[in-house]
């Protein structure tokens, strides 16, 4: 059990795999017509080759003992992560409130609890600079690619 | 042809073309606009003004988005436009060595020169160089993708599987959506906006920025900033010599630009990765490039540069446009009720000379105004990790809606870079990825026709034959050698360190 974790700390045996998960993800969707499918399936072909070099690659090092292990995470960088998920999350949040507030409130909100989460000073000064920013950002962007592009930015769906 | 260029040097052409090329500057510089959005949008502004000066600023705007996408293609890693995919190569490594100035000089200087040397061919060469590339059909298409394809083992970076890999991916994404051949859909899991395929834009959006500041926030505990910025006394200069010292590398990248200008459909993207691909196949230290060569940054910004002005060529002889912004000018005139091609040289040749012109000066006006903006755009870098990555990332998700107003490529956007983020993780560049994207659309629709040609006479006869054929598979395979040869070398002598 405990091998096999290991073997997902190896990022050979890793790109194999997400190969061999693509790969095969493709083959299932590929129809007939030679036509409409060669291409893809050159790629697909492609990808499933390359995957069984790098099986054969991390095979050989299990049996000589020699894994790599460059997939291990420190402790050292798990704040750091942390910081990742949670923007991921802010952005995923902008996405779902942009059609319910609208460009302006949404957008505001995105770059303000952005920019305040990553401030490293948690006072007030901190947070009036974030807003600041924040109304600047939105404001270009608005002129910008409503005004001079003619961009139509979503509207709030909750306040018209 | 003297009547045209006084024309080009009034001060009502230079005024409205000098205006094109500020908005160039903000059109490129914003991920998500195009060149092609932007001078669409502009035609109507142009109504009310005489036909000159109308495509003259169109032209200019044209010119300089090809010029300002660099800039946030060196500066934060998020190519402008396609164009600049192999500008960042070099130049965002320029930049985090602390030669920010440098680089954006270098493309800023070397994009004026490409556009001169490509509207020189407008004004000198059209008609010698259209009769070559009339001679390009689906199979020699096909094969000078293949060609821009080789340049996967210059960006693979330490394993060349990977960047294959890659490299598939990308066309694998790039296949997505209603096929070429028999309109059939592929890979859409009934979702009907996947039937319009994966927006190129969003897609490099994706592969480019979100990683990028998805790093930014990894390594924010480390650094503070992208890079440190120093401004140093007589960069420019130092920059303009040493993109002047290398003429060979100069003549090479622009004759490359130029002539795939004119191919139909082929545009400054694959003008910039074929002579980037070039240059690192001519240069004698491969090893050098991606890492920071000031060459690689003026290798692509010499060739898309000098595409835009010669995809005006088809425009102007055969009424083919050989680019989506010249398909937008050849609108433009058509409004106008002026029809592009042979026609138009008999009927208005002063008009066709002078919009040469025009964009042989707009070359000179976009080193200038780069020139000006470069200090004050090279500062981006001294903004704080903590506040340039939210801003990266809001420009990224209204650039991504911005192409095609539909949040779903937004979303699209986002996975893509998600995906991208990860799989660098184990090893993966983004190049390779954003180069099959790029290139699948050049690919296959031409190995799709080709093969229907081949039905009536032959597989062999149609990719193997004709000397143009023969010269681009010769060149992919002295390519691929070069690269494995090199790697080989690499390998060798660092096994003899080891020892």
């Amino acid at each position: 059990m405990l091998q096999n974790f290991k073997l997902f700390q190896d990022s050979d045996f890793v790109t194999g795999l997400l190969l061999l998960v693509i790969a095969s993800a493709t083959y299932a969707g590929i129809g007939s017509g030679a036509k409409d499918w060669v291409f893809p399936l050159m790629a697909c072909f492609a990808l499933f080759g390359i995957s069984i070099v790098f099986f054969i690659k991390s095979s050989i090092k299990i049996f000589s003992k020699t894994n790599d292990k460059d997939l291990v995470v420190d402790k050292e960088q798990i704040p750091s992560i942390v910081n990742v998920v949670f923007f991921s999350l802010i952005v995923f949040g902008f996405l779902f409130v942009l059609f319910a507030f609208g460009f302006w409130i949404a957008s505001f909100i995105f770059l303000f609890a952005s920019i305040s989460y990553f401030s490293p000073t948690k006072n007030i000064r901190g947070y009036a600079n974030a807003f600041v920013i924040s109304l600047i950002a939105c404001s270009v962007a608005y002129v910008v690619f409503t005004h001079v592009f003619y961009v139509p930015f979503p509207e709030s769906r909750l306040f018209g | 042809m003297i009547e045209a260029f006084f024309l080009a040097i009034s001060p009502s052409y230079l005024m409205y073309m000098t205006i094109g090329v500020l908005l160039g500057l903000v059109v490129g510089t914003l991920p998500g606009l195009t060149a092609t959005m932007g001078t669409a949008l502009l035609v109507p502004f142009t109504f009310a003004l005489p036909t000159g000066e109308g495509i003259a600023m169109l032209g200019g705007l044209y010119v300089c988005a090809m010029f300002s996408d660099a800039i946030p293609a060196c500066l934060v890693n998020t190519p402008g436009t396609p164009a600049a995919m192999a500008t960042g190569f070099d130049g965002h490594p320029m930049v985090k060595q602390g030669r920010g100035q440098e680089a954006i000089v270098a493309a800023c200087f070397s994009s004026a020169l490409g556009t001169m040397f490509g509207a020189a061919c407008y004004l000198l060469l059209a008609w010698p160089m259209i009769s070559i590339a009339l001679k390009f059909g689906p199979p020699e298409f096909f094969w000078l993708g293949i060609f821009a394809l080789t340049i996967i083992g210059s960006l693979a970076g330490d394993s060349i599987l990977k960047g294959l890999a890659g490299g598939a991916i990308g066309l694998l994404i790039s296949c997505v959506g209603i096929s070429h051949a028999t309109e059939l859909n592929r890979f859409t899991m009934n979702i009907p906006e996947l039937r319009g395929g994966v927006s190129l834009v969003a897609a490099l959006i994706g592969v480019f920025a979100v990683p990028q500041v998805l790093s930014m926030i990894l390594g924010m505990r480390k650094n503070e900033y992208v890079a440190e910025y120093r401004a140093e006394k007589g960069v420019v200069l130092k920059t303009i010599i040493k993109v002047l010292s290398r003429p060979f590398h100069f003549l090479r990248s622009a004759s490359i630009g130029s002539f795939i200008g004119i191919l139909p459909g082929a545009g400054s993207p694959i003008a910039a990765i074929v002579s980037y691909n070039e240059a690192v196949r001519w240069s004698k230290d491969k090893s050098e490039y991606g890492k920071g060569n000031i060459h690689g940054v003026t290798a692509s910004e010499i060739a898309n540069n000098a595409a835009a002005p010669a995809a005006m060529i088809p425009l102007v002889t055969l009424g083919v446009p050989g680019s989506s912004p010249a398909a937008v000018i050849a609108g433009a005139l058509m409004l106008r009720g002026l029809n592009p091609g042979p026609e138009l040289f008999q009927t208005d040749g002063v008009l066709v000379y002078s919009f040469g012109w025009s964009l042989f000066i707009a070359g000179i006006v976009v080193f200038f105004i780069g020139m000006l903006a470069t200090p004050l755009l090279v500062k981006i870098i001294k903004i704080p990790l903590r506040l340039l990555a939210p801003l990266i990332m809001f420009l990224a998700i209204i650039g991504s809606y911005a192409i095609r107003n539909n949040i779903f490529d937004v979303y699209l956007m986002l996975a893509i870079g998600i995906f991208v983020f990860l799989v660098r993780r184990i090893g993966f560049h983004p190049g390779p990825i954003g180069l099959g994207f790029i290139l699948g659309p050049i690919i296959e629709p031409s190995l799709v026709q080709a093969l229907y040609i081949s039905d009536a006479v032959g597989v062999g006869k149609i990719f193997f034959s004709g000397i143009i054929n023969i010269t681009l598979i010769s060149l992919s395979v002295i390519s691929i050698s070069a690269v494995a040869f090199s790697r080989f070398k690499a390998q060798k002598a660092a096994a003899s360190l080891k020892e």
